[in-house]
């Protein structure tokens, strides 16, 4: 079975995601890490490409559906991490993760359309000249 | 509370009462919207003049409450001046709705009526004086912005109104959403005004709902898309300043897509702004085979979507409204996607294919064949000539017999042009079937070709009688 190289993106997304999640970020002093996983345009950026990728990759829909999960999962963590002590960062990440969700799920829409369209556009440019 | 609630009843219950009459009215008098024209997708004629019944129903509810007397008639009377400052505006644009309704008004004029009713709103202190969290600096950026929005709105209601009960729906989720962010903000005057527009149009999509008995007409459909405007933009003044037009602006999602979409297809295909076509949102969704009943219900659920969105953004202040622009940007993109507007795919290929690249090299290419032809230089140079351009253009052989000069070049397959000149010989050009490059630029060289040889051959035969 051949594997594309952007479900490989897609993995480190999730591990980074769920990493971040994970890691203490305070608590250990990862300062870089935790100014990135503080700003609310890097929660919406990674769950956007983490939500567009299975989309224009996979080519079933339940597979896209399971791809999710992971995703679901991650936003259902990172309303309930401990590590984060302040509400107020909280209230800020989460809905950004979930605007990245649906950003993600309307990109990749917008891409599968965009593909299709071109590909019956060549269609139709060929097959006269052919014939 | 209690003049909100009684104002909505009243509203409601006139336009019930009035709508039949108004219908009634306009069957005797004549004023129905024929379906004669490609456009029309009702099968038979029905009357249009709901906006009459609509206004009535608006202006008279004030007067009721007014003789009514209630306990709160004090507050209402001190919060009326927001209604009271729109009534010279709203009666401009209720005028030429009707003249448009009952005679034929030149659209110039109607445009020309509107953006006097905006001045005159604008003057009765409708004012955007802040987009986007910054203050304009100037009361000029201000009555600009403010007019554009009003006219744009006004014409935004009046495009979509193309299906029963599909501008009514839209316009009255609009004052239902400005009355509960009214609510939300204690903004009672704008509340005052948006009610009674509210109870209206619910009453009239009694009549106006598929399949309508009567239309809303230019007078009503203007006279909604003005009042939305109005409200639109107090909203956006009223309301925390960072929210700026983003709220009414997503309340009127559809209409001002539509009326994007309207002017976008028809500048590029170089039709007037006017000119009437059948390719609006509501055209393009009953083409792919939605009933009209579906079409209002989808159109009522993305509404409903947007302006669920809308009120988020205020109850929230404004936050996540960067979030939620970019799911906005991707919708209407999707969307405008699904519509498949041919000329949008057709100026997305000439832009990124390198469609336009390769017609202006082909056109350089022409430029600079027909300047050294009609340079000085011999029949024999000039073959020469066409032997080297010939390629640029996808041709791949040619045959030259023209007065002494014979020569033949390249593979002679495919379809071929001959071009005679008539006492002097002929030249022709063969193309491969299946070659791509520049299929449009072979037409206007092969044209290019015949003129300018045409002018040389005559330049050569006076020279030698000479």
């Amino acid at each position: 079975m051949k594997v594309k190289p952007l479900i490989f993106v897609w993995c480190v997304l999730i591990c980074d995601i769920y990493g971040l999640i994970l890691l203490n970020c305070w608590r250990l002093n990862y300062y870089f890490l935790a100014a990135l996983d503080s700003s609310r345009w890097f929660h919406f950026i990674i769950y956007t490409i983490a939500a567009t990728i299975p989309l224009v990759v996979l080519k079933k829909v339940r597979y896209v559906i399971a791809s999710f999960v992971p995703l679901a999962i991650a936003v259902a963590a990172e309303a309930f991490r401990s590590d984060v002590s302040s509400s107020a960062l909280r209230s800020q990440t989460v809905p950004a993760d979930l605007f990245g969700f649906a950003a993600g799920i309307l990109l990749g829409l917008n891409i599968c359309t965009l593909r299709r369209s071109t590909k019956a556009l060549g269609n139709g440019n060929r097959e006269p000249r052919d014939g | 509370m209690y003049s909100l609630i009684f104002l909505g009843i009243v509203s409601f219950g006139l336009t019930l009462f009035l709508t039949p009459i108004v219908r009634n009215l306009a069957w005797h008098f004549g004023i129905v919207d024929q379906p004669d024209q490609p456009r029309k997708i009702h099968s038979a004629p029905i009357p249009r003049l709901g906006g009459v019944a609509i206004f009535t129903a608006v202006v008279g509810t004030y007067f009721i409450l007014l003789i009514v007397r209630l306990s709160s008639g004090a507050i209402v009377w001190e919060d009326l001046p927001l209604v009271m400052r729109l009534v010279p505006a709203l009666a401009v644009v209720f005028g030429i709705g009707l003249a448009d309704d009952l005679l034929t008004v030149s659209p110039w004029i109607r445009l020309a009526a509107e953006t006097g009713a905006a001045v005159l709103a604008w003057i009765g202190g409708i004012r955007i004086s802040a987009l986007d969290g910054y203050t304009f600096s100037g009361i000029a950026i201000s009555f600009v912005v403010t007019i554009l929005w009003i006219v744009t709105c006004t014409n935004a209601i009046n495009l979509i109104d193309g299906v029963d009960g599909l501008a009514t729906g839209v316009s009255l989720f609009a004052a239902c959403t400005m009355l509960i962010a009214a609510l939300l903000e204690h903004n009672y005057p704008m509340a005052l005004a948006v009610v009674p527009l509210a109870g209206s149009l619910l009453g009239f999509l009694r009549y106006n709902f598929s399949p309508a008995s009567i239309f809303l007409g230019d007078s009503g459909s203007l006279t909604l898309g003005f009042l939305v405007g109005c409200f639109g933009a107090v909203w956006a003044e009223k309301s925390t300043t960072l929210l700026g037009l983003t709220a009414p602006f997503m309340v009127l999602s559809i209409p001002l897509f539509d009326v994007a979409l309207a002017i976008a297809r028809r500048t590029l295909r170089g039709k007037s702004l006017f000119a009437a076509d059948d390719a609006h949102i509501h055209h393009k969704l009953l083409s792919r085979g939605l009933t009209p009943r579906k079409l209002l219900f989808t159109i009522y659920g993305i509404c409903a979507l947007s302006a669920t969105a809308s009120i988020l953004l205020t109850v929230n202040h404004n936050q996540n409204r960067d979030f939620v622009l970019v799911l906005v940007c991707l919708s209407a993109w999707l969307g405008l996607q699904q519509l498949g507007y041919s000329e949008f795919g057709i100026a997305k290929r000439l832009m990124f294919s390198g469609t336009i690249r390769s017609a202006l090299s082909a056109q350089l290419a022409l430029d600079t064949f027909e300047q050294d032809v009609n340079g000085d230089i011999t029949l024999e140079e000039s073959c020469n000539m066409l032997c080297k351009t010939c390629p640029q253009f996808g041709f791949s052989g040619m045959v030259f017999e023209v007065d002494e000069v014979k020569h033949a070049w390249g593979i002679n397959d495919g379809w071929h042009a001959r071009l005679d000149f008539p006492g002097h010989g002929y030249i022709t050009v063969w193309r491969d079937t299946k070659s791509l490059s520049g299929s449009a630029a072979s037409v206007l060289f092969i044209d290019s070709v015949s003129r300018v040889l045409v002018q040389k051959l005559n330049r050569l035969h006076f020279v030698s009688n000479e």
